[in-house]
């Protein structure tokens, strides 16, 4: 009985949180931001001359001799599949980005960008399979009604799309801090050469010089602490510390961005952070 | 409609996070699922801890693994599999490509007195395949890459008569350097082929 109880009130409290409302406009600027993030990665893409290297088989020219079955476009045209898929995620995730028909042009770009990862498994890497979650979960979020050219606009929205994303960044930052402990205990090491000095000075991934690095190894040493201390205190995404653990991260970001060269990947899990720094703005507009 | 929507958001939350469970990325159907692994185990790790391992590592296989693969296929339209493997650990040797043309060295990984075709080569879609023909065991692609190193050559030399890929590594901080792996592709046939 008692057990009974506390599962109805636990039930009843699940219910009141997943039917909260936020603010809409961090929704909106994630929605903007994700967007924006891989059209400027695709269209880098573009200006390299690359669409037609990357998105097309092997047989038909392309680099990689590996595709997964799930390219439909390219089993209809494997010289054209690829670059009509790139077309459309320009256009769709564009016309998301502006606020223009938002949710069916982010569904049909989200399908297209993911038939570029299913012709280049090599090139879809886990901030492209990020963001698709997560704009995903905003097709069914208010994100569409703010910052939109049309539409009518909403002040609030349903929170769980917000409250699911964070989930996907807590579970993203624990299993990369877990990840790092478990293959590399060195993380934590006193002694040794630290593990993130070899990170940043691999020249094939980053640009900080290996012999000069050398003389960094104290400030090295903590950083990589504070990078495993950042990643394991995630689930304090859910308290009233999440903003500032979000200013930590967008610190931990900026570095990566700045040392080492893995294109979209600071800037597609940045534009994510506008949800983290949401509970400022229910703060200021008050009770 | 409130309990419905909180049960299916329920719903969600709970394949997320039985498809991205923290800690369990290295675990597999077939870890710690003999006697001898297990006795291995326990031998190295102190009770509760082995115990608890193994415990997990049970139920990541009985019950959360055919889970996983009964929901996979619903990701594969938008292609969202809840893999990241992100950064674990840095690379264990200093490890560059060098790009030849007509025995000219035009490009040397994070070299800016070499920078040609630094743009497409470290472009992040494009990286992950020089890393893998620059690895410790030689990648699917590397005969696509050379082709696309030789089609930029040719745009830019069209006399150009070889192309040289050349893997190189080093102890850190990699002045100590040695050749790993070496691709070569000349005219007139252009067809790579490693030496």
């Amino acid at each position: 009985m008692a057990g009974g109880a506390a599962m109805r009130e636990a039930w009843a409290r699940w219910v009141a949180f997943t039917g909260r409302e936020m603010d809409a406009r961090p929704l909106a600027l994630v929605r903007i931001l994700a967007c924006v993030a891989i059209l400027a990665d695709l269209l880098q893409v573009g200006r390299l001359g690359l669409v037609s290297t990357l998105f097309r088989p092997a047989a038909a020219g392309g680099l990689s001799a590996v595709q997964d079955d799930a390219g439909v476009l390219v089993a209809l045209s494997p010289a054209w599949g690829g670059p009509i898929a790139y077309g459309i995620t320009l256009v769709g995730l564009g016309l998301a980005a502006v606020g223009v028909w938002t949710r069916p042009a982010l569904v049909i770009g989200l399908l297209a960008y993911a038939q570029l990862g299913h012709l280049y498994p090599p090139g879809d890497r886990a901030i492209d399979r990020i963001l698709r979650t997560v704009l995903l979960v905003l097709v069914a979020s208010g994100a569409h009604r703010r910052y939109a050219v049309t539409g009518p606009r909403v002040d609030r929205a349903p929170a769980w799309p917000a409250d699911t994303v964070r989930l996907l960044l807590v579970i993203v930052y624990l299993s990369a801090g877990l990840a790092k402990l478990q293959q590399q205990p060195g993380w934590l090491s006193l002694v040794g050469t630290p593990v993130l000095y070899r990170v940043m000075t691999d020249p094939l991934a980053a640009h900080v010089d290996p012999v000069s690095a050398t003389s960094w190894f104290p400030l090295l040493r903590l950083l990589g602490w504070g990078t495993i201390a950042l990643e394991l205190s995630a689930p304090l995404l859910f308290t009233r510390f999440a903003p500032l653990w979000a200013i930590a991260g967008v610190s931990m970001h900026l570095g990566i961005a700045l040392t080492m060269d893995l294109g979209m990947f600071s800037w597609g899990m940045l534009a994510l952070y506008p949800i983290l720094f949401a509970p400022l703005l229910e703060r200021r507009s008050g009770p | 409609m409130a309990h419905l929507r909180a049960a299916l958001i329920l719903m969600l939350w709970g394949a997320l996070l039985l498809l991205g469970t923290p800690g369990l990325d290295f675990l597999d159907a077939s870890s710690l699922r003999s006697s001898a692994e297990k006795a291995e185990f326990r031998a190295h790790y102190p009770s509760p801890w082995a115990g608890l391992g193994i415990a997990v590592a049970e139920a990541n296989r009985e019950w959360r693994l055919p889970v996983v693969a009964a929901i996979t296929p619903l990701q594969r339209p938008f292609r969202v599999s809840q893999e990241w493997f992100l950064y674990r650990d840095g690379p264990a040797k200093v490890r560059r490509l060098e790009v030849r043309v007509d025995g000219e060295l035009l490009h040397r990984s994070a070299d800016p007195a070499y920078p040609w075709l630094a743009d497409v080569l470290r472009n992040r879609r494009i990286r992950p395949v020089v890393e893998s023909t620059c690895g410790a065991e030689e990648g699917p692609n590397w005969r696509g890459l050379v082709r696309l190193v030789v089609a930029r050559a040719r745009l830019e030399r069209p006399d150009a008569r070889a192309v040289e890929l050349r893997c190189t590594v080093a102890p850190f901080p990699g002045t100590d350097v040695t050749v790993h792996r070496r691709y070569v592709a000349e005219a007139p046939e252009w067809q790579a082929a490693p030496r």
